[in-house]
């Protein structure tokens, strides 16, 4: 779980649920505290943005691609804001979150000559691609688990980059 | 590739593949300037079963439209790849007529982030998506 910083940066996520069960079900599952934002604690504008798009996620039904795909599991919402939380300043651009066919998640950005891609296969595991558009010796993929450090540095790259 | 399937050599490499997308799967790439699928749009059924797609070339034969595989699915979009884009990636494909979906096809065969990744860059739309993005 994230340290209490991080926690006091996510807790105005569930302010941003605005439906019962699913506040309910982020507050149990990811242990939130009563919401901070009260508190005066700011939230980043990414986690309002992406708020509305992970709770209509948690909402889709099987088939939901009319290809079989499975229900989002609350498992990969967890570990894709434990993740965030981790590797996200401020002032990141917000992810693109895609819902897979296996019931995970994808986090995406595509801008700023950048395209970083992550899949989200639990809580300690996650397979990242980066490719530079303006300096393609730099690409990579692999899978990573605990030593986040390089997708850290591929964020604070696309959080630093000028358009 | 996947066990059991053999590519069929009478499916053209110039023959286009059909894929639906849902509105989750589509969004503005701002590197390229266009909406485009993701690369999420692109994978294997979950139960193992290789990725489905409709041959365009059997939709024309048949008589049917491209609107026609959309049938029941609002605001799904179609997205297509050459055969040819497949077989280079490490796929093969097979024809898997349905019961009133004669165009059905698989694509079977690993499909790895950067596979699926090549597949979404070089699709284009046949069925573009609606102007309005939904969360």
């Amino acid at each position: 779980m994230p340290d209490g910083a991080e926690l006091a940066q996510f807790s105005g996520a569930d302010l941003y649920f605005p439906t019962g069960i699913a506040r309910e079900r982020v507050r149990a599952e990811l242990r939130f505290d009563a919401p901070r934002a009260e508190a005066g604690i700011d939230v980043p504008t990414w986690v309002a943005t992406i708020t509305p798009r992970l709770q209509n996620l948690m909402m889709l039904r099987s088939n939901w691609n009319s290809y079989g795909a499975r229900t989002i599991q609350f498992s990969s919402l967890e570990a894709a804001i434990e993740l965030l939380s981790r590797i996200m300043r401020p002032n990141t651009p917000p992810p693109i979150i895609m819902p897979t066919s296996d019931g995970s998640l994808q986090l995406e950005w595509h801008e700023k000559g950048l395209d970083l891609e992550v899949r989200i296969h639990g809580r300690s595991r996650c397979y990242v691609s980066v490719e530079d558009l303006r300096n393609p010796g730099r690409d990579w993929e692999g899978t990573i688990t605990s030593n986040l450090a390089r997708v850290k540095s591929a964020i604070n790259e696309l959080t630093d980059r000028s358009d | 590739m996947q066990g059991g399937y053999t590519d069929d050599p009478t499916i053209e490499n110039d023959e286009v593949l059909l894929r639906r997308v849902p509105h989750w799967h589509f969004y503005f790439d701002k590197n390229l300037g266009r909406r485009r699928p993701s690369s999420a749009a692109f994978e294997d059924h979950p139960n193992g079963s290789p990725m489905s797609a409709h041959l365009a070339s059997v939709l024309e034969v048949k008589g049917l439209s491209v609107e026609s595989i959309l049938a029941g699915h609002d605001g799904y979009a179609v997205a297509s790849i050459i055969a040819e884009l497949a077989r280079a990636n490490g796929q093969g494909i097979c024809r898997k007529p349905r019961d009133n979906d004669p165009a059905h096809a698989e694509v079977f065969g690993p499909k790895p982030e950067s596979v699926r990744k090549r597949f979404a860059r070089a699709s284009v739309w046949v069925i573009a998506p609606p102007e309005i993005m939904r969360s």
